[in-house]
């Protein structure tokens, strides 16, 4: 039988993000401002945003570098195994292959974290102290507020009124 | 936190408190926006809309305070496109490419980080026959129903528009739905490959999604999010397409997250408390016409 879980070691975690407006056959339509209607500018956003997540959001860049300290996170749960869902396939008497990414080994359980690091990382380094969200039935929240541990952790003796905290709604 | 599920779910809160985090049922007493909606429906369930318009204005007062969106933002679905290029990393590694890539949407974000590092192949024309399917719940068809068009992304109308497939930025999700997804818009970028047919849509009724859960924890174990459910449930009827067709194809799902803290859900499908409800057409003309006018 063919394996069960393909794996990857932690040295083949993507180095990059891929940006997919650098490959759109027509660009995406603009974000307009709610008064104006007009495209928005990145100061209109800088209320809400750090800079280096405005930046992104607009980048044409195909390739994003992963940042040292987001990748370090990173492995505390990636990569996430590949499985193949053989016993499946068997009950479905199905010719397919199925092929599983489990997004479900991080630590709150869901893919969220994968921003929610990088957010809080990008945030952090423009000495934001609070993050607030909203979650729906959790899984945002709880990854954000994981993320905003991951790194308030690194601020030893700003306990308290240094550490990151978020705020969920 | 949107306060039907603050009381109905309290495990995820909790974890939220365990990491240091404040969690507030919204709508709250705290922000304008909150106090507005209370005023005119004390027992209002919440919805995403009104919690991003209280996060957002907090965030705003505050100097030292930002705001973080999960799905929806470009920002967000590039940074998940981690799994998509893993994904693809790992099948390279035994020599495999898939036919169809599937996943579910609420905002977009664990479809797009998923299914993007694939498209890309789709545009480019290497992998033109290649399937992408989204699978959203039938009682918030956002891009199987909505029109495509601007609007905002919370209740209150503070953030930016954004053009997407939407049901209206005051829709608020019926009670009986139980999976998750209840975003009333989607990431511009998954609305603008839809639009342009990159992207296929399918919405499921929620007693169906259930079913493939269980049919998927009875032979793989894992008892999987009932958001990631919708997708397997597109997984299983594929599968049986293959069989039908005698086709060998290869599918490849996102399996979002597990579902540890929403056996409630599965609790009530098995004492058959769930029923199937899509969303009518009516209520999204209605909700429609709040949404603003710009071309």
């Amino acid at each position: 039988m063919d394996e069960k879980k393909i794996l990857l070691s932690e040295k083949e975690i993507p180095q990059s993000w891929y940006n997919i407006l650098a490959d759109l056959p027509e660009p995406l339509p603009p974000v307009l401002h709610p008064a104006t209607k007009k495209p928005v500018c990145p100061d209109d956003l800088a209320p809400l945003f750090p800079m280096e997540l405005i930046k992104q959001e607009v980048s044409t860049e195909r390739w994003i570098e992963i940042p040292g300290e987001v990748k370090e996170v990173y492995k505390i749960w990636r990569p996430t195994p590949l499985f193949r869902a053989h016993r499946l396939e068997k009950a479905l008497n199905t010719p397919a292959k199925i092929y599983c990414k489990w997004e479900g080994v991080s630590p709150p359980g869901s893919h969220k974290p994968n921003t929610a690091v990088a957010q809080v990382y990008y945030n952090k380094k423009e000495g934001i102290k609070r993050i607030t969200t909203e979650t729906g039935a959790g899984q945002w929240g709880s990854a954000l507020a994981y993320a905003g541990s991951c790194f308030g952790v690194g601020n030893k003796g700003l306990y308290g009124k240094g550490q990151l905290q978020s705020k969920t709604l | 936190m949107v306060k039907v599920s603050y009381n109905q779910k309290p495990y995820r809160r909790i974890m939220m408190e365990v990491w240091g985090a404040k969690c507030v049922p919204s709508p709250s007493p705290d922000t304008e926006s909150g106090k507005k909606i209370l005023e005119k429906d004390p027992d209002c369930p919440g919805s995403l809309g009104i919690a991003i318009s209280e996060a957002v204005e907090d965030a705003v007062k505050h100097n030292d305070t930002h705001y973080s969106l999960g799905s929806v933002l470009n920002h967000v679905l590039l940074h998940q496109t981690i799994i998509g290029l893993e994904a693809k990393k790992a099948l390279e590694k035994i020599g495999d490419y898939p036919d169809i890539v599937v996943g579910c949407i609420g905002g977009g974000s664990n479809f797009a980080g998923f299914a993007l590092p694939f498209i890309k192949d789709k545009i480019s024309g290497e992998r033109k026959n290649l399937k992408v399917i989204a699978v959203e719940p039938a009682s918030c068809p956002t891009l199987t129903k909505g029109p495509y068009r601007y609007d905002f992304g919370d209740s209150a109308g503070l953030t930016p528009l954004l053009k997407m497939y939407t049901l209206g930025h005051d829709f608020v999700p019926p009670p009986v739905h139980a999976g998750g997804l209840r975003y009333h818009g989607m990431a511009p970028i998954v609305c603008h490959l839809y639009n342009l047919k990159y992207i296929e849509a399918r919405a499921v009724h929620q007693l169906e999604t259930f079913e493939a859960g269980l049919t998927f924890a009875k032979t793989e174990g894992f008892i999987c999010a009932p958001e990631t459910d919708h997708a397997l449930r597109v997984v299983i009827d594929e599968a049986i397409k293959c069989r039908e067709e005698g086709k060998a194809r290869t599918i490849l799902v996102n399996v979002s997250g597990h579902g540890h803290f929403d056996k409630s859900a599965y609790e009530a499908y098995l004492a058959g408390k769930l029923k199937d409800y899509a969303y009518p057409q009516e209520e999204i003309k209605k909700a429609l016409k709040n949404v603003p006018e710009v071309e």
